[in-house]
């Protein structure tokens, strides 16, 4: 299974202190460096259609003070544009929450899910073999769901500047529900 | 930590009058659908009571199993919704909501041990009565005793449409199968300005049967989710339908489709009178056309004005005349802003604008600007939902996800959210 063939859809989120009046948007000082990493293909409404993937703000309530809840939508995101998303991110934090669903053809969600009550914490099944646990991949901390009757697999993590990549996270934990593999 | 549990557990569900749709936030870009519908068990039967277990009502994939002869649906398969209202005293109706949510909660429960229920969106129509929503929070509240919701609020349709798309200020027009809402939003649904049509994709699909029966098909005529597929496989939206129909009489090789249902021998050609296939997309749209009275004066219902709770659901209004009506509502500041940002949503407006009929086929957003256009007014921009049949529970979550966890329901502004 080739991670660049995948499609993801989730969010990405951190919180910011506003300083200095709000002068620059934590949104534009996210999208100016993805701009440089991906090809800004059109603009719908406050939805960026990236070569790599689409983009949007998540509206968020204004604090009177304190941090500020920064959460972007990810549509139709290549891996290697989440990748730039949480490095853009990573200027401003240290680490980013980071949610992310596919639809992965052709996965063995029992072999998967084997793996993932071997080498997780917390794991958890049900008879219809929707399972969750959580994992240490490539230094990053990360619940992972599956739900084979749907075809759905999930990840969720506060993922940390410096340690793996999502990229490498998510593609690590694919091999492991490789038939092949 | 509430907030986190809050966005990580997130749940959307979109009540339609054909589909409910429905899953949790870390279902991506679309939902799980089913249809809203339940069927009713003859529970006395001594084959029911020797070889299932007892249900009341059957929801979901389950459902063609249990189907009987075609007499008994009438009695037993109950569609609980009318234009996207439940009738308040109608208890099956109301039993079948129960159990569709139940079916969708219970489907995608996790198996983790720190799950202590979802924060339910649900959405309902921009005209949904206060009595549904009560009757909702009533059911949400007791499935919050069996540990499957945690919160729960209620948004309008065309407000999760909008939400979706983060666009704050704009008109959308939500198209279903049973009716279409026309709603005006400035941050909030503008009420007073809601134009509701009774008039969506089950009246396409009326259309389509007429039709097939015409083309020698009256025996499938009669299924109407064959019909459905028929319809979106050769239905098509004219962009002026005198002009579609007089090249169709003139060159009928052009527009002559042959349609073949997936997974099964049948195939539905439209070989005599192809140019037909615009009457389909063209009754959605604007159905005064004098082609369609042959049609009702044959017995196909025509769409009529019904009054249900406090709306009146215009059946024959078109679409353009639709808009109009809602904008003129609005202040006339508003006006522009709202003509500039048409949002069309809903599995209606999915119709092809195939290549080789270019300039007599034409897509949603063009035939609404047509619409506009022939009423004066120019400066528009009409855009189609990205995945429109997904769009109402894709606000679902978001919103879910915006909202802070400790925002606790208000009856007078109609948001937070609701603890059981």
């Amino acid at each position: 299974m080739r991670p660049k063939a995948i499609k993801l859809f989730g969010r990405i989120w951190y919180d910011v202190r506003l300083e200095g009046g709000l002068e620059v948007e934590p949104w534009d000082r996210l999208l100016d460096p993805i701009g440089g990493m991906s090809r800004l293909k059109k603009r719908e409404g406050m939805r960026y259609v990236f070569s790599g993937g689409t983009l949007s703000p998540i509206p968020s309530p204004r604090p009177d003070g304190g941090d500020f809840h920064m959460a972007v939508e990810l549509e139709e995101a290549r891996p290697w544009f989440v990748d730039a998303v949480f490095e853009a991110a990573c200027r401003d934090v240290k680490e980013c929450g980071l949610s992310l669903t596919l639809r992965p053809e052709g996965l063995d969600f029992s072999k998967l899910r084997d793996w993932a009550s071997r080498a997780g914490e917390g794991f958890s099944s049900d008879r219809e073999g929707a399972f969750s646990s959580k994992l240490i991949v490539k230094g990053q901390r990360a619940s992972l769901t599956g739900h084979p009757k749907h075809g759905i697999l999930s990840l969720r993590g506060v993922f940390r500047r410096g340690k793996g990549r999502p990229s490498e996270v998510l593609a690590s934990i694919l091999k492991e529900g490789s038939p092949n593999g | 930590m509430a907030e986190e549990y809050k966005r990580a557990y997130a749940f959307g569900m979109d009540y339609g009058t054909s589909d409910f749709k429905f899953g949790p936030i870390s279902c991506g870009e679309m939902p799980q659908i089913i249809e809203n519908r339940g069927y009713f068990p003859d529970s006395g039967s001594i084959m029911y009571r020797a070889f299932d277990q007892a249900k009341e009502v059957v929801v979901g994939e389950e459902v063609p199993m249990y189907l009987q002869s075609s007499e008994d649906l009438a009695l037993r398969l109950i569609y609980p919704m009318r234009n996207g209202i439940v009738a308040k005293d109608d208890e099956r109706a109301w039993a079948v909501v129960r159990e569709i949510t139940k079916y969708g909660l219970s489907s995608f429960r996790p198996p983790e041990a720190e799950f202590k229920g979802f924060y339910v969106v649900a959405s309902l129509s921009s005209i949904a009565p206060k009595y549904m929503y009560e009757k909702l929070f009533k059911i949400y509240g007791d499935l919050a005793g069996e540990g499957l919701i945690a919160a729960s609020t209620v948004i309008a349709q065309p407000l999760a449409v909008a939400i979706a798309h983060k666009i704050t200020t704009c008109v959308v027009i939500e198209s279903g199968h049973g009716n279409t809402q026309i709603c005006p939003i400035s941050r909030y649904p503008i009420r007073n300005a809601v134009v509701t049509i009774n008039r969506g994709g089950g009246d396409a699909n009326a259309l389509t049967a007429e039709i097939m029966k015409d083309a020698g098909y009256g025996d499938l005529a009669r299924e109407e989710s064959l019909v459905r597929r028929v319809k979106e496989g050769i239905g098509l939206v004219p962009a002026d339908l005198n002009e579609a129909m007089e090249e169709g009489k003139r060159n009928p090789k052009r527009l002559r489709v042959k349609f073949k249902v997936p997974g099964t021998r049948i195939t539905v050609e439209l070989e005599e009178e192809p140019w037909r296939r615009f009457l389909i997309g063209e009754f959605v749209f604007d159905p005064n056309h004098e082609v369609f009275q042959s049609y009702f004066r044959r017995g196909m219902p025509r769409p009529g004005d019904v009054k249900i709770g406090d709306a009146t659901f215009l059946g024959m209004l078109d679409f353009g005349e639709g808009i109009v009506g809602s904008v003129e509502r609005c202040p006339v500041e508003l006006q522009p802003h709202l003509y500039r940002q048409i949002l069309l949503s809903g599995g209606n407006f999915s119709w092809q604008a195939p290549k080789e009929l270019e300039g007599l086929a034409i897509d949603s957003k063009t035939k609404i600007r047509a619409l506009l256009k022939r009423r004066g007014i120019t400066n528009v921009k009409v855009a189609v939902a990205d995945s429109p049949q997904y769009s109402v529970w894709r606000g679902c979550i978001i919103y879910g996800y915006v909202v802070p966890e400790d925002y606790e329901w208000d009856w007078d502004r109609m948001e937070g959210w609701m603890r059981p």
